[in-house]
C-alpha cells in the first residue's frame, strides 16, 4: 500500500466495451471532501465508477484509489468503500433492518454490531417507521435511502453515489440533497457522487468533473469555494491604464470596449491586493459586477465544445 | 425529536480484518429459506422417512427380543422390512429414499438461490464489498447443503445412534459410518451444485423449476432409451441421475446391484458432475456485469 495525497489518482484510464469506447485517457487527481461526476447519459461516470471499484479492469492506464492501486485486488480496498448504485439492488422478502445489517456484515462487521449500526443509519436516512418492512414494498424514494443506508452501514472513508436522486419527487430528492451534505459535513466522508443534474451537483459537491463521450472534458471547482478562490468580476477602470503593474495585469483580460477587462481572482490576488493596487496607482474602479458563471454555463460550453471536436 | 436531528454518528467499531465472507451469506439464506412460506409444513413432511426408519427399527427391536415374546412377529413381518434388520441395507434404504426429498427440497429451497439475485439485480450489493466470487458461490451452496444434510445426514446420524441405543455395537462398523457419513456428503454436493447451476440459468424461478425438471426426467428418459435399444444394457443407466444416487448407495452400503457397471463408476461421475457444475456457477457468477 502506498500512501498517497490524493485519494483518487488516475492517469490515462481507458476502457471499451467490444469496439465502443466508453472511457478515453480519462485523468483526474481527487482529495478529500466532495466531488461530482458530470456527463450526459452514456457519458462514462458509471463505468469510470465501476473500474474505482474494481467492477471492470481499465484497458489501458494505472491509478490509485484509497492508496492501492487498481491492479491489485479489489477486495483490499472495498472494505473501505460504500456504493450506491444507480439501479435498484435490494434483496425482496427482507425488511430493512436484516438487508442493511446484512451488507454490513458482507462487508466485515461483527453481526450483533450490524444490526445496532443497521438501525442508526436507518434512522438516520429517514426510514426509521419503515425498518421492518419488506423492501418491495418500497417506493422509489425509500429504496433510494435503502441503497444509502447499505452504503453507510460500515462507515467507509469513500462513498460512492451513481445518480442518488434518480426516479425521486422533489422533496425527497431535497431530502437525499440535505443527506448527503450533512454526510459529508458531520462524518468527513469523502464523497464521490455521479448525476447529470447539475442542481445536485451544485447544491453538494465542492468540484466537478464534467465529463462526455467518455472523456474528461473539464473539471470546475463549485459553491462558496468557487467563489472564494475562482472568482471572476466585470471591472470598468479610468485613469492611467499603462501604470497597471504586471501582477495585476496578468488578472485582467480586457474586454471589447476601452477601460472594461475581466478580472479573474484566486488564492494569490484576492479583492484586497486588486484594491490596494488600484489605490497606489491612482486608478478608479468605476464598475465592479460580479460575472456569474454558473455550472450550467462551463457544462454547455465544455459539452459544446466536445461535440465540436 | 425528529430522527434525522440525531445526524449522523460515525461507528466506532472494527471491521474484522480477515472475515469468512460466505459465513453472512449462509446465515441470510438459512434464514431467508426457513422463513418461506410453507417452509415449516415441508420440513416436517420431510421428517417423516426418518420416523419410518425410525419406526421400523423399533418395530425389528422388539421382534429380535425374545424376552419380549414378540418373536412370532418377525414371521409376519414383510420381507422388505426384514430387509432393513441388515443394518447396511437399512441404511442404504434410508439413504435412496431421500433422494426423492433432495428433489423437494432443492426446488424449494435452492431454486432461488442465485436466480431471485439476478432478478433483483442484486449483485452490486454483494460485489461492492469485499467478496469474492468463489465466496458468494460458497455461501450459497453451504446453505443449501445445509438443508439437505439437515434430512439426510442428521437423521441418518441420528438413526445409528438410535440402533446403538437398541442393538449395541452389533453390526456397526467403520465401514457403515462412512457410508452413512459419505452418501449423504457426496449425493447432496451434487444435488447442491446441480440446483445452483440451474438457478444461476435464469432469473425466472419458475424457468428454473421447468429446467431443473427437464435434466432430471430428460437424462432419465435418454437412459431408458439408450438401455432399450442396446438391447437391455444397464451400463445406459449411468446417464440418470437417480440411479447415479442409487449406485453411489451400492457402493457405500455394499448392497448388491442389478447394473452391469461397477457402483464406484457413479461415485466417480456424481464428483466429476460436481466440480465441473461448481466450476460452471463459478465462471456464470465471475461473467455477471455488476
Amino acid at each position: 500500500m502506498v500512501m498517497q495525497a490524493h485519494i483518487i489518482e488516475l492517469n490515462n484510464i481507458s476502457y471499451s466495451y467490444g469496439s465502443t469506447q466508453a472511457l478515453s485517457h480519462v485523468s483526474m487527481n481527487v482529495s478529500q471532501g466532495v466531488f461530482g461526476l458530470l456527463g450526459p447519459n452514456g457519458a462514462g461516470k458509471t463505468t469510470l465508477m465501476k473500474i474505482l471499484m474494481g467492477f471492470l479492469k481499465a484497458s489501458a492506464g494505472h491509478g490509485t484509489i484509497l492508496g492501492h492501486t487498481l491492479s491489485e485486488d479489489p477486495r483490499l480496498f472495498r472494505q473501505h468503500i460504500g456504493y450506491m448504485p444507480e439501479s435498484d439492488c435490494l434483496i425482496p422478502y427482507t425488511d430493512a433492518v436484516n438487508l442493511t445489517a446484512y451488507t454490513g456484515a458482507l462487508a466485515g462487521m461483527p453481526w450483533h454490531e450490524a444490526i445496532k449500526r443497521a438501525h442508526e443509519v436507518l434512522y438516520y436516512v429517514g426510514l426509521e417507521d419503515s425498518r421492518y418492512r419488506m423492501v418491495n414494498t418500497y417506493s422509489t424514494g425509500m429504496k433510494q435511502r435503502l441503497k444509502l443506508a447499505t452504503a453507510l452501514v460500515h462507515d467507509p472513508k469513500l462513498l460512492f453515489l451513481d445518480e442518488p436522486t434518480s426516479g425521486m419527487d422533489p422533496s425527497s430528492r431535497g431530502e437525499m440533497l440535505t443527506l448527503i451534505k450533512d454526510i459529508a459535513k458531520k462524518a468527513q466522508m469523502n464523497i464521490i457522487l455521479s448525476s447529470h443534474i447539475l442542481a445536485d451537483i451544485e447544491a453538494t459537491c465542492q468540484q466537478v468533473y464534467i465529463m462526455n463521450r467518455g472523456e474528461l472534458v473539464t473539471e470546475k471547482t463549485v459553491g462558496e469555494k468557487a467563489l472564494a478562490i475562482d472568482a471572476r468580476y466585470r471591472v470598468r477602470l479610468q485613469g492611467d491604464l499603462d501604470s497597471i503593474p504586471d501582477v495585476m495585469q496578468s488578472h485582467l483580460i480586457p474586454a471589447e470596449h476601452a477601460g472594461h477587462f475581466q478580472l479573474k481572482l484566486d488564492h494569490s490576488f484576492d479583492k484586497n491586493t486588486f484594491f490596494k493596487c488600484l489605490q497606489d496607482q491612482g486608478i478608479q474602479l468605476r464598475e465592479f459586477i460580479p460575472k456569474t458563471e454558473t455550472l450550467a454555463n462551463t457544462f454547455e460550453a465544455a459539452i459544446g465544445e466536445n461535440h465540436e471536436h | 425529536m425528529s430522527i434525522r436531528e440525531k445526524g449522523y454518528h460515525p461507528w466506532s467499531g472494527t471491521l474484522i480484518a480477515k472475515p469468512h465472507h460466505w459465513f453472512p451469506i449462509v446465515r441470510f439464506s438459512i434464514k431467508q429459506i426457513y422463513q418461506k412460506r410453507f417452509a415449516k409444513v415441508l420440513f416436517a413432511i420431510e421428517l417423516i422417512p426418518f420416523l419410518v426408519f425410525l419406526f421400523f427399527s423399533y418395530i425389528l427391536y422388539i421382534a429380535n427380543r425374545p424376552d419380549m415374546a414378540f418373536v412370532s412377529l418377525l414371521k409376519e413381518l414383510p420381507a422388505e422390512v426384514k430387509t432393513l434388520d441388515y443394518f447396511f441395507h437399512s441404511f442404504y434404504c434410508f439413504g435412496t429414499t431421500v433422494f426423492f426429498h433432495y428433489i423437494i427440497l432443492s426446488l424449494f429451497c435452492g431454486s432461488d438461490l442465485i436466480s431471485a439475485d439476478i432478478r433483483s439485480n442484486a449483485f452490486p450489493l454483494y460485489f461492492s464489498k469485499p467478496l469474492s466470487p468463489l465466496d458468494y458461490l460458497l455461501g450459497k451452496f453451504i446453505a443449501l447443503l445445509f438443508f439437505l444434510l439437515l434430512f439426510s445426514l442428521v437423521p441418518g446420524l441420528l438413526l445409528l445412534l438410535l440402533k446403538l441405543a437398541f442393538s449395541g455395537f452389533d453390526g456397526i462398523s467403520l465401514r457403515l459410518i462412512i457410508g452413512i457419513v459419505a452418501f449423504p456428503l457426496i449425493t447432496a454436493s451434487f444435488m447442491s451444485l446441480f440446483t445452483l447451476w440451474v438457478s444461476s440459468l435464469s432469473s425466472n424461478s419458475r424457468w428454473v423449476k421447468i429446467i431443473f425438471f427437464l435434466f432430471l426426467f430428460g437424462l432419465l428418459s435418454l437412459s431408458g432409451i439408450l438401455t432399450g435399444i442396446s438391447g437391455g444394457d444397464t451400463r445406459f443407466m449411468l446417464f440418470d441421475i437417480s440411479t447415479n444416487i442409487s449406485q453411489t448407495g451400492h457402493f457405500f452400503f455394499h448392497v448388491k446391484s442389478n447394473i452391469v457397471a461397477s457402483p464406484w463408476i457413479s461415485v466417480l461421475i456424481l464428483v466429476f458432475t460436481a466440480g465441473t457444475l461448481f466450476y460452471l456457477v463459478a465462471r456464470k457468477i465471475k461473467r455477471i456485469e455488476v
